[in-house]
């Protein structure tokens, strides 16, 4: 199997590299079968990837679905995330932080876990259910979350970036 | 004020571990009287009147009203 420049999965730079190297083997590759190519990024290129990258997207919660998911789970449910109390009473997750605790919890549970929440019920649900145990997942790795901004806030050296973090920290314990 | 407590983290006066259970404890919707009320977090604590928080005291300062 051979994989197209526009099929790669690992992002442009890498595409462009190897549209150039096939228009340098001529016209004649176009009969032939070529051996199958998975382009891995160079280290330079990796760490270019990583420094250009978009901040980590956030999920938000409904203020309405929010409701839902305490009625059935409880206030753990709002501590999964930033609660914006002081405004319209959404919840905001890091999408890092719900895969962090998702891959902690085996394949079946997360199943279980998928169906307990989707379902249409108003009834409180049992503390030991699968939704509950990825509730709590979710919760645990938001504070890791928190508690990873509040090290960097008490290491750092530089002034501009203590009163970014602090800013940043405000917003995590109270909300918006 | 928000802003202050945040700083005594950096200065070490608050913990971590009390900053998070602040935290839980928003989450948690708190129901407060009408009146002057405190919460005692550890290492500081949080006092309010009605559904709004005043002020922020060190662990060794006197809070008045009802203690959550």
């Amino acid at each position: 199997m051979v994989m197209q420049a526009s099929e790669c999965p690992v992002g442009t730079a890498y595409a462009r590299r190897d549209v150039a190297t096939s228009r340098r083997s001529g016209g004649s590759h176009k009969a032939r079968k070529r051996p199958t190519i998975w382009l891995v990024p160079t280290f330079i290129e990796a760490l270019e990837e990583i420094a250009d990258a978009k901040p980590e997207p956030v999920i938000s919660i409904s203020p309405s679905e929010l409701d839902r998911l305490v009625r059935r789970f409880g206030d753990r449910a709002r501590q999964m995330g930033r609660w914006n109390v002081g405004t319209d009473g959404s919840l905001d997750i890091p999408l890092a932080v719900i895969r962090e605790a998702a891959s902690d919890l085996g394949g079946r549970t997360l199943h279980e876990a998928l169906r307990e929440i989707k379902a249409e019920s108003f009834h409180e649900v049992l503390q030991s259910s699968a939704a509950v145990l990825l509730i709590d997942r979710i919760r645990d790795a938001y504070d890791r979350h928190v508690r990873e901004i509040m090290d960097r806030y008490q290491g750092t050296t530089t002034p501009a970036e203590a009163s970014q973090l602090r800013d940043q920290l405000v917003r995590e314990i109270f909300g918006q | 004020m928000k802003e202050h407590l945040i700083e005594r983290l950096r200065e070490r006066e608050i913990t971590q571990d009390d900053l998070l259970a602040l935290r839980i404890w928003i989450g948690t919707d708190p129901e407060v009287p009408d009146s002057a009320w405190w919460k005692d977090f550890g290492t500081f604590k949080l006092t309010g009147e009605g559904r709004y928080p005043k002020t922020f005291l060190t662990r060794h300062q006197t809070a008045f009203g009802q203690e959550l």
